[in-house]
């Protein structure tokens, strides 16, 4: 395995994210609606392991090996992929467009909170299931030759000979004798009622994937106590996370034959994986939907021309914040980079947005072409895909954009909005509603019960004031005041002072802060269904791993992908 | 309008060329009917973001505590009367929600607060705001589905069908912050464990048995199973193992998950049995297709299915300050409404489905409209963002309307208003769709169908009291109507539970004063009691 000699993270993110988790235990009076929120919870279905109130080593929470042995719904766009290698793109497509599942882009983050998807298959949506399984079941028998090999008039034997075999495709592992027993029963129970050897691997067809094997996978290990997911059970878990698909010839070859019980088998892998483009657009698409950038394709603002904000500019917005993210994590910088990265990718439309020239050399099929923007920029803080996405029709939301940074930046648990205090917020709204946004965070940051919470983001709100609702540059307010965008961040970000945004896109990057959130982030995606916090230790472990490393995407990745937490489970059926 | 959106009544097809369901081909369904009366329904529906009071009451009644009946018709409840259903509607005033929120929002913890009759155990964790309510109950269209058995002594008939015999519907899926609870009126008895936003760990919910929001996609879920063509001997055997490929599949299926549940760990039993129940349900809908168990009356007809790229718009963005938008929502609203009901009705009249349930549009909903904004007569603005506009503290122009000082308030208010009208004009359509449909055993749809009507909070300023509420039909199932109850005491709080409005509906269905009494270990915020005189036992 390569790990790169590196000095760790100037200071321990672990003991700022734990302090700043406690001072995040507030009540108090925050302005105005939300944006999104934290991302995990520790625990998990009833799990007695993965308990938040245990207390780990150096003050993190719960134990490494965090997740209970479970049973994981595969998200119908996994089933969808799962399916696109057997039965071709169109056929997985339509899976997708009748079970309205957005594009990778564009999900909720993780994939299985959207309402769409859950972690059951209750009455209508195991009816989707079904209704993909009929079909896949249909395809079999319309191109029964070309599938399965077999002739016109074909011997049992060949039938049930493919359908065992495109059965153990579908359960990523070999079957049982009476897994087998129980698929050809199907067969010859449709047989024997009449039905044709193509009928009968219809309804076989069919079975395989209406079946739990295939709908489910399974984290049980190879015996009640805690230890390591069985071979095949690592294989699908590493590429559902990777890929989000099902796990490849080679993988299933190294499970089959053990291969994948050392760190140095499983990073192999993981390298193999991690070259491969599927797996590149479904992590980087995991971390831009873990910004919550789609956001800006539908937020509606007021009062701007027509031409400083359509939808072609929100689209534009939307692609750079895809492009500049990918750059990042591809290209062998940091992860911390996109916290700080002034390289981004831009078309005509954002050129005047941002204060640079229009790109025209090296440039895309859809006119984008690499920029350095001005020194006032500091990465994703700073796009303005980010800092429109989060605004409010009218105005930039110093507390919205506080608790964005809070939250999606630094993972950190925003508080419940006081709606015992709402008409007392409105109250205070209009009292200030002369005063200049540092104004009014001083108040809040000085008068309870606001200062119960509000320091907590606050800041970072602040710190962003120099861009407007469209993340253009100012230097004064919309009423022609000068704008002081110094703060002292919060203890997440080392309680340092920073000027402005790029001083604190830079105090997050040297603190481990931001890197650490985003380790959470890829943490809860390969968890599938239930997340950890930033305080958990198995994010610990994960962080202390990546800050020995060269502190690129990829080693994080690996960082993730090789933690017990990944690939062990707590004991107890 | 647009004419594609509407609903094809003449693709209703009839006859033995038309499209036939399996379940008419393998019995004799005339045989089946002869003697048969209709079997009670029940279709919950909703509008969004309550009312205003002083456009929405009308004079009558008897306040506070009694049962009266309208003399004057409102504002806002005008459509009703000018569509002539007055003499099939009753109307509920000063109900409240009770029960903890455990931080779920004003719209996001009201909507299945309202739908259930208890409250909020906890908040969902769904990468949004943290607010979004989690059901702490079974819903009423559920109870009604499941808690009614036959019963010889009280004449009450079972409401569950082969198959999973309900329906939901939605037109628009827009929210707030990818919130579940405004967009979903029913929950299920089975609960799950889910990540929490209000605290670290889980909390169990009651699962959400989501909305379809493309028609085309209701009529996929409620009518598949029927195959075309004619009752000729080839279409029966073809038909025949059909069922039996899909019985084999099915039990296959089952003997899986009861295999993977000796091998799962305990605490994942709850989905493996929420997966088998919903699997089982359709195998024992199979296995009666084959058994000739199922009675399906002659008059059902398969509509054609609707377009399938006529549906809601989805997302999640929270313009609560913008001004006015580009588009207007509300022809093509209208149109997925009507082509919702007219799915649910003819799924009805083949008494696939009892109950269902019917959502417009969210609480925090974006649907727009033009023309209805007085001051901007050419302007479009969205539903919920304008009723973020009627600041102020509690019940802010709910009593009375705003002074004439203030005419952009005026203008919003009655906004809403027109708002609240037009979602009650195109209501009443839908109401008059099951008005004019008879289904095959001679009955009048709506008198066979309670369709109770409500709202997720009492106004735009998010307060849960008092509630309005009403229902239509089910005058053949005893429910009275023309009468007006009104529970709002002197301070201007609502005194009557919500629940008291489904225990009142569910009279009809148990056939009973005291449902409460068939519900078992169902627990709600406050005991389920039926407001006097909304209902009479049919002889």
């Amino acid at each position: 395995m390569k790990v790169s000699k590196h000095l760790p993270l100037q200071s321990s993110a672990w003991a700022v994210s734990v302090l700043a988790a406690l001072l995040a235990a507030c009540t108090g009076e925050v302005d105005g609606k939300f944006v999104p929120k934290d991302m995990g919870s520790a625990g998990s279905s009833g799990s007695s392991a993965g308990g938040s109130s245990t207390v780990g080593p150096e003050g993190c929470d719960g134990p490494e090996i965090a997740m209970p042995k479970r049973l994981i719904r595969l998200s119908f766009n996994q089933v969808a992929s799962s399916l696109r290698p057997v039965f071709g793109d169109a056929f997985a497509d339509k899976a997708l467009q009748d079970n309205h599942i957005p594009p990778p882009t564009e999900r909720t983050f993780p994939p299985l909170g959207d309402t769409s998807e859950g972690s059951t298959y209750i009455d209508t949506k195991w009816l989707s299931a079904e209704a993909i399984a009929e079909a896949a079941g249909n395809e079999a028998f319309k191109n029964f030759a070309t599938m399965t090999g077999c002739t016109d008039s074909p011997s049992a034997d060949c039938a049930q000979g493919f359908l065992t075999k495109h059965a153990e495709s579908a359960y990523r592992r070999p079957l049982t004798d009476r897994e087998k027993a129980s698929l050809l029963q199907v067969y010859t129970e449709v047989t024997t009622a009449g039905g044709t050897p193509q009928q009968g691997v219809q309804a076989g067809v069919r079975a395989i994937y209406d079946s739990p094997q295939f709908l489910y996978r399974t984290e049980f290990g190879a015996d009640a106590n805690t230890g390591p997911l069985t071979p095949y059970e690592l294989a699908s878990q590493l590429s559902f996370f990777l890929t989000d698909g099902p796990p490849d010839a080679a993988l299933l070859s190294a499970a089959a034959q053990n291969q994948l019980g050392t760190e140095e088998q499983i990073g192999a892998q993981v390298d193999r994986l991690l070259a491969l483009p599927a797996t590149k657009a479904n992590l980087q698409n995991t971390v831009f939907a873990s910004f919550g950038i789609a956001r800006v394709l539908s937020v509606v603002i007021d009062g701007l021309p027509p031409d400083a904000f359509n939808s072609g500019v929100a689209n534009s917005m939307f692609r750079e914040s895809q492009l500049f993210i990918n750059n990042v994590l591809w290209n062998g910088g940091k992860v911390s980079d996109l916290a700080t990265s002034r390289k981004s990718f831009i078309n005509k439309q954002l050129a005047p947005l941002y204060g640079v020239p229009e790109p025209t050399t090296g440039l895309d099929a859809d006119g984008f072409g690499a920029v350095d923007l001005p020194e006032n920029r500091s990465g994703i803080l700073t796009s303005a895909g980010f800092l429109t996405s989060r605004s409010r029709p009218d105005q930039q939301s110093v507390v919205g954009r506080g608790l964005s940074v809070n939250d999606s930046i630094l993972c950190q648990q925003n508080p419940a909005f006081p709606e015992n205090l709402a008409d007392q917020i409105k109250g205070l709204n209009a009292q200030q509603a002369n005063l200049s946004e540092r104004e009014r965070a001083t108040y809040r940051a000085s008068n309870a019960p606001c200062l119960g919470c509000h320091p907590s983001f606050d800041p970072y709100g602040i710190s962003l004031e120099n861009f407007d609702v469209v993340g253009r540059f100012r230097t004064m307010d919309a009423e022609g005041r000068p704008i002081d965008a110094s703060v002292t961040l919060p203890p997440i970000a080392g309680s340092r002072p920073a000027a402005n945004a790029v001083e604190m896109g830079k105090a997050l990057a040297e603190t481990g802060a931001f890197a650490s959130c985003v380790g959470t982030k890829l943490l809860t995606y390969a968890l599938a269904e239930t997340g950890v916090t930033g305080r958990s230790c198995a994010s610990k472990a994960v962080f202390d791993k990546f800050s020995q490393s060269d502190q690129s995407f990829t080693a994080l990745v690996r960082a993730v992908a090789l933690s017990k937490t990944l690939t062990q489970r707590a004991g107890g059926m | 309008m647009h004419k594609s959106y509407r609903f094809a009544r003449r693709s209703f097809l009839a006859g033995i060329g038309g499209a036939f369901g399996l379940k008419i081909m393998l019995r004799d369904f005339e045989a089946m009917a002869a003697g048969m009366t209709s079997p009670p329904r029940f279709l919950a529906m909703h509008w969004p973001v309550g009312t205003i009071k002083y456009a929405f009451l009308p004079n009558g009644g008897v306040k506070p505590n009694g049962v009266g009946s309208i003399t004057q018709w409102s504002e806002i409840l005008q459509p009703f009367k000018d569509k002539k259903l007055d003499g099939d509607m009753s109307l509920f005033w000063g109900l409240r929600d009770l029960g903890p929120t455990n931080g779920a929002g004003g719209h996001e913890g009201g909507t299945p607060m309202s739908a259930t009759g208890t409250g909020c155990p906890g908040t969902r964790l769904n990468g949004g705001e943290s607010d979004d309510g989690v059901a702490g109950g079974p819903s009423w269209d559920q109870i009604i589905l499941n808690d009614v058995k036959d019963d010889p002594t009280t004449g009450a008939v079972a409401m569950t069908r082969p198959g999973i015999g309900y329906a939901n519907a939605i037109c628009d899926q827009r929210i707030d912050a990818q919130e579940t609870s405004t967009r979903c009126l029913s929950y299920s008895h089975q609960t799950a464990d889910i990540a929490a936003a209000n605290k670290p760990g889980n909390v169990t919910e009651h699962v959400p048995l989501l909305p379809e929001l493309a028609p085309a996609s209701l009529y996929m879920k409620l009518f598949t199973g029927f195959m075309p063509g004619g009752s000729t001997p080839e279409n029966m055997a073809a038909a025949k193992l059909a069922l039996i490929q899909k019985k084999s599949v099915l039990d296959f299926c089952l003997r899986e998950l009861d295999q993977l549940k000796t091998v799962a760990p305990a605490v994942e039993a709850k989905k493996i049995d929420i997966h088998a129940e919903s699997c089982r349900k359709i195998e024992m809908q199979v296995s009666d297709l084959l058994n000739g168990k199922i009675t399906t009356p002659s008059g059902c007809v398969v509509p054609m299915a609707p377009d399938p790229n006529i549906k809601g718009q989805a997302g999640s963005s929270n313009p609560y300050n913008t001004n006015d938008v580009p588009t207007a929502d509300d022809e093509v609203h209208e149109a997925i409404g009507k082509l919702h009901a007219g799915v649910l009705l003819a799924a009805m009249q083949c008494d696939i489905i009892s109950t269902a349930t019917f959502q417009w549009s969210p609480g925090t909903n974006h649907v727009s409209f033009k023309g209805l904004r007085p001051d901007e007569p050419n302007k479009i603005f969205m539903h919920h963002p304008q009723s973020h506009k009627i600041g102020g503290g509690r019940g802010n122009y709910f009593d009375a309307p705003p002074p004439n000082s203030d005419p952009t308030m005026q203008a919003i208010v009655q906004f809403m208003i027109n708002v609240h009208k037009w979602y009650n004009d195109k209501t009443a359509d839908i109401v008059n769709m099951f008005k004019n449909a008879t289904d095959a055993f001679g009955g009048n749809m709506l008198d066979y169908t309670v369709m109770p009507f409500f709202t997720e909070v009492a106004m735009a300023t998010h307060e849960r009291d008092p509630k309005a509420a009403m229902f239509f039909g089910g005058k053949a199932l005893g429910m009275q109507h023309g009468k007006y109850v009104h529970f709002e005491d002197g301070g201007g709080a609502g005194t009557r539970p919500h629940v008291d409005f489904w225990a009142t509906v569910a009279q009809a269905y148990f056939r009973s004063t005291d449902p409460a009494a068939y519900l078992g270990a169902l627990q709600f915020a406050s005991p389920p009691k039926p407001i006097d005189g909304m209902w009479v036992k049919p002889a």
